[in-house]
Parts: structure tokens; sequence; C-alpha cells
């Protein structure tokens, strides 16, 4: 299900992601996105709330105990193949369009 | 000097830009929303501000499921962090507001996620919007039959027909409108395209012709009663006990919400309440019937 429904992640669902290789809370995640991207990739609050939920039911990223009171996430074996392959898939694009745009 | 104002918004999950809108006049007029209640929705007064608005669902919670009141209070943590200032909530969205300009992040930045949200929602109000066609054509089977269990007692015509289709194309207009928006708002997500929203004119054509049909078909069916003035006393008492059934069942949906229990158990005993209130309106009813309260 997963596999299908994420076959190719929208920019948000990539950096939210991968800011989520170290454990971080919503609001740094938002904070970490602008900081990635020099802000070219805004993330608002309802927007990753929502992906996060859709991330945490799909087992692709999981809560980890805190003592700060916040919940704070941190991706998942699962989460790590499904941006590897994300990152194979976009490789892959830059070098098909590389070899057709520059020889 | 009047402080407090009241206002009734329709509160179609996908008018929400309409009411964000509505928000920044009523406070560029110096008006602030601060609560609200069912469909009421208060207003303070206050200086004339430039607020923008914006609103985010919670709307994965529906009637049959426990109240998620931390999912609630960890969207509302996440973007008061991010700048927004609560201002008040109902069952499916709170409301946001911070000074115009800012450069806020807004709350749903990308509509490939915030469709699928509203989606959830627009279905669940549609599924009870079938529930009532459902209702009201049972109605009109009824009036079709020619037979009517309360003809004789309340010597009342059978001529209903047109009636109750009026409230049957109302609800049918409320079903396009929102069905509308869904499939043009799909494609529009599909091709990347920006959310389509209906105008404050389209908005305000759909309520008056659907409340203005459901208004004539009350009108219709209240005026019955002073047709036949001797079926007062027990339309009144009808009237009453269906009062009385809608209160007990809004206290069982609330109570034993407390309680975290599974949606289908929740469904049991919701359906399992309404059907036993139902058999004792039921039997109270035709006792008074039988006791020729009419």
């Amino acid at each position: 299900m997963a596999r299908k429904q994420f076959q190719t992640l929208s920019e948000p669902m990539f950096y939210i992601l991968l800011c989520l290789t170290e454990p971080l809370h919503g609001y740094a995640v938002m904070q970490r996105i602008e900081e990635l991207t020099a802000g070219r990739v805004a993330v608002g609050p309802g927007t990753l709330y929502a992906l996060v939920s859709r991330f945490e039911k799909e087992g692709i990223v999981s809560r980890i105990p805190s003592d700060e009171g916040k919940k704070v996430y941190c991706i998942t074996e699962k989460g790590k193949q499904l941006l590897d392959d994300e990152l194979d898939r976009l490789k892959n694009m830059i070098n098909d369009s590389s070899s057709v745009l520059r020889g | 000097m009047k402080t407090l104002k009241k206002k009734r918004f329709t509160q179609e999950a996908y008018e929400y830009k309409q009411i964000e809108g509505k928000l920044e006049q009523m406070a560029a007029k110096g008006w602030m929303l601060v609560e609200i209640k069912n469909n009421t929705w208060y207003f303070e007064k206050i200086e004339p501000k430039q607020l923008q608005f914006n609103i985010s669902f919670h709307g994965e919670e529906g009637i049959f499921d426990y109240p998620q009141g931390d999912e609630k209070k960890s969207l509302r943590e996440l973007c008061e962090e991010s700048g927004w200032i609560f201002a008040a909530e109902n069952m499916i969205y709170q409301v946001f507001y911070s000074e115009k300009n800012s450069e806020i992040q807004p709350i749903y930045t990308d509509d490939q996620v915030t469709f699928p949200i509203m989606e959830k929602i627009i279905k669940r109000n549609q599924l009870i919007m079938l529930g009532m066609i459902f209702i009201f054509l049972f109605h009109v089977m009824r009036d079709l039959s020619n037979y009517h269990i309360l003809k004789d007692v309340l010597k009342r015509p059978s001529a209903e027909l047109p009636w109750s289709f009026l409230a049957v194309i109302s609800i049918l207009i409320l079903l396009a409108f929102s069905e509308y928006w869904l499939s043009k708002n799909w494609q529009n997500i599909r091709v990347g395209r920006p959310m389509f929203f209906y105008t404050q004119t389209q908005i305000w054509i759909r309520n008056t012709l659907s409340y203005g049909l459901v208004g004539l078909y009350m009108f219709n069916t209240l005026s019955k009663l002073f047709d036949y003035p001797e079926n007062i006393k027990l339309t009144v008492s009808i009237l009453v006990i269906l009062g009385i059934q809608i209160v007990v069942l809004r206290w069982v949906i609330l109570n034993f919400k407390r309680v975290k229990r599974s949606k289908n158990k929740n469904i049991a005993i919701y359906i399992g309440s309404g059907v036993l209130l139902w058999i004792v309106g039921v039997f109270v009813i035709f006792n008074l019937i039988v006791s020729g309260i009419s």
C-alpha cells in the first residue's frame, strides 16, 4: 500500500523524510526544510501535520519518546528505503536528462 | 454599544476560503471571531484590524470516532509555533489569524495534501445527505402509494407529493455543488492546477435555492397545522417527543464518546440507541392516537 501510495514523493514529502533522518518535532522540521532549501520549499503546519500522520500510519516514520512534551518523529527502515528509492529515481532522471541535453 | 455579534454561517468544508475571506472582512470592520458554537459564530467588537485568517482541518474525526483531543492539540500547537494565533474551533476545523502581510507560512501549502482531507470530510457529509434523501424519498413513496397510516385519524389529504420532492431537490442541490467541487478539484490536482473554490455569489445562489426550497417545504408542512386545527395537539405532542428523542440521542453520543472504544462499537451503540428511541417514540405516539388526543 505504502509503496504504491508513495511511489513518487512530492517535494514536501521528500524533504520531510530527509529531515526526519534525525529525530525532530514538527516545528523543527519546518525550520530545517527552510534552512536546507534556503526558503525555496515551504511546508505549512497543516500540510506537515497531515503528511507526518500519513507517514506514521504507513510505518514510514515513528514517534519516539521525548522529554519536551512535544511529538518527536524519526524515519523508520521502511522510510529510509523509500527515500533511497526516490534518490535513485531522481539520480536516474538527472543522468537521463544530462545525456540528452548535454551529450 | 453592541459588543457581541452572532452570525450564522453555513459550514460546508469546501467553503473554507470564503469563510477566511469573510472573517477578514469582519476584522477590518472591527469584529473579531471569538467562538463557534453549533452553527453560530460569535464576534467581539475590536479596533478594526487588517488580519489574515487560515483554517486548519482536524476532520479525521467523525461522529463515531473517539474525540482525538490529543491530535487537535498537537495541530494547534504546531500552528501556534509557526506564528498563527488561535481564534476558535468547531467539530471540523480550527480558525487561526495573524497580521495581514506578515511573512508567515500558510497553514496548507500543498493542494495535493489538502484535497484528500477535504475529500474525506465532504464524502462523510454526502453520506449523511444521501441518508436524508432516502428518508424523504420514503416519504414521497408513502404519499405516492396513497396509503397514509394517519390519514383517517388526522383527516389529511395525501396530496403531499410535490412538497416532499422539494426537500429531495434541495438536498440534491447541496450534493451537486459538493460533488462538482470534488470532481473539478480531482482534475485540477491531477494536472497540477490550483484548487478551485466557488465564489461568494455561487455560494449565495446555492444557499438561496437549497434553503429556499427547504423553507417552502417547512412552510407547507406548518401551514397544514392551521388547515386542520384539530390536529395541532397531536402534532405538537409528536414534535415534543421528537425533541426529547434528539436530546437523549445527543446525550448518548456526547457521553459515550468520553470512553475510548472501537468505531464499530460506537456505531452499534448509537444505532442501537436510535432504534430503541424510535420504537419508544412510535409506541408513545401510537398510544396518543389510540387515546384520541387529536
